[in-house]
């Protein structure tokens, strides 16, 4: 009788640690590593503070004039009625009226500019295509002003083809970008 | 005299009396009192560890529900807004930065042409194509003679900075004479460059040798 009660104590025993001791064991190792992510993140709390407060003094410096022109060289958006606007200020200079423009957004995987380092792809591109007629001594005038606008441009396509009268019905594509 | 014999070989006398108690029952029970002290002992350190790992574990949620609470104050603190601001202008600072790196233009083509065109060559079409392969330059144009084509298509085999694989094909004579030609080339990428176009205009760099004016009016 004795020796069964001790046979019992062992089988609890061993029930206990398997049941709710072994398992209980592995979760506190998970709860460990939680908790010490917890308080490493709590512990960069301070110093990230400080940081921000360096980097919003340094923000502070900065004119507000100069972030809004930042702004105009990588919207928010892509902003197509402004683009217009903006391309027909430019050839609205030199007498030039855009004929039609059309915006294509492209997918994020076929940027084909440069990929930032530890930013890569903050930035998304549109394909902007329109067409006009003017003389080649405008179209170039309005190309300069085109590749130097504050938003920045790049051309893809011209294509254009002289004619008698001296005015050309040119095609331009430019790909534009924004900060997603 | 009556001769004494032993009638059993069973030895008369005392017996068990004579036999110590303890003899063979002494180790068993010694057996089975560390079997219990054991056994005892196992139950009661299985119970004490799962007690401990038990409060443990509850230590270690109530130590997380507090640190989420402290985690969320630091948040607060830290005025995700303002963070927010601040990641948005440096990710705006460093993209423009790439982008001006590789913004291209392709006036420098046109400055190109203006200056090295012979006034016996004119070109009619024009098409820049920026494809994922490269920048690819296509123009017909016509020349007055097979002269005046060899010395237009030498200004483009000395301009080695800024044309390569300069193919000029589709050679035919119209009726006035003029040779009708199609010139295709790969424009190079570092002559499109903008950063190099700023980074030289107090340098400029060297322009193959003026020979005329525009040509591609008519």
């Amino acid at each position: 009788m004795k020796s069964s009660s001790n046979i019992a104590l062992i089988v609890l025993a061993i029930g206990l640690f398997f049941s709710f001791t072994s398992p209980a064991y592995q979760e506190i190792k998970t709860l460990q590593a939680s908790a010490g992510e917890y308080r490493s993140v709590i512990d960069n709390a301070s110093h990230i503070a400080e940081t921000r407060d360096a980097l919003l003094v340094n923000y502070e410096s900065i004119p507000k004039v100069e972030i809004d022109r930042l702004s105009k060289v990588l919207p928010d958006n892509i902003d197509a009625v402004r683009l217009a606007l903006d391309l027909d200020t430019i050839a609205g200079r030199y007498g030039v009226a855009i004929k039609d423009l059309q915006v294509e957004t492209k997918p994020n995987q076929n940027l084909t500019l440069a990929v930032l380092p530890d930013h890569s792809q903050s930035y998304q591109s549109a394909t902007v295509t329109f067409s006009f007629v003017s003389n080649y001594s405008n179209f170039a005038k309005l190309l300069t002003d085109l590749e130097k606008s504050l938003r920045i441009m790049d051309v893809k396509s011209v294509i254009f083809k002289a004619a008698e009268t001296g005015l050309y019905e040119h095609r331009v594509t430019v790909s534009t970008y924004w900060l997603k | 005299m009556q001769p004494q014999f032993q009638s059993s070989f069973i030895p008369k006398g005392p017996t068990s009396s004579s036999i110590p108690s303890g003899g063979m029952n002494m180790p068993r029970r010694k057996q089975m009192d560390l079997f219990s002290f054991a056994a005892s002992a196992l139950f009661t350190l299985s119970i004490v560890l799962a007690g401990g790992v038990f409060l443990y574990q509850l230590f270690l949620n109530y130590s997380i529900s507090q640190m989420k609470g402290e985690l969320e104050s630091a948040r607060a603190a830290l005025e995700p807004e303002t963070v927010n601001t601040l990641i948005r202008l440096n990710s705006r600072l460093v993209s423009t930065e790439s982008l001006i790196k590789n913004h291209q233009i392709i006036t420098p083509i046109f400055d190109f042409l203006e200056i090295s065109t012979p006034k016996t060559v004119r070109y009619t079409d024009f098409n820049f194509n920026n494809t994922t392969k490269g920048p690819e330059l296509i123009i017909q144009g016509q020349a007055v003679s097979y002269a005046a084509l060899a010395a237009a298509a030498e200004t483009f085999d000395k301009a080695d900075t800024y044309f390569a694989s300069t193919v000029f094909s589709d050679l035919k004579l119209d009726d006035k004479g003029n040779v009708i030609f199609t010139l295709r080339t790969q424009v190079k990428p570092a002559a499109l460059s903008y950063e190099r176009t700023v980074k030289t205009i107090e340098a400029p760099a060297v322009i193959p040798e003026a020979t005329t004016t525009v040509t591609t009016t008519p």
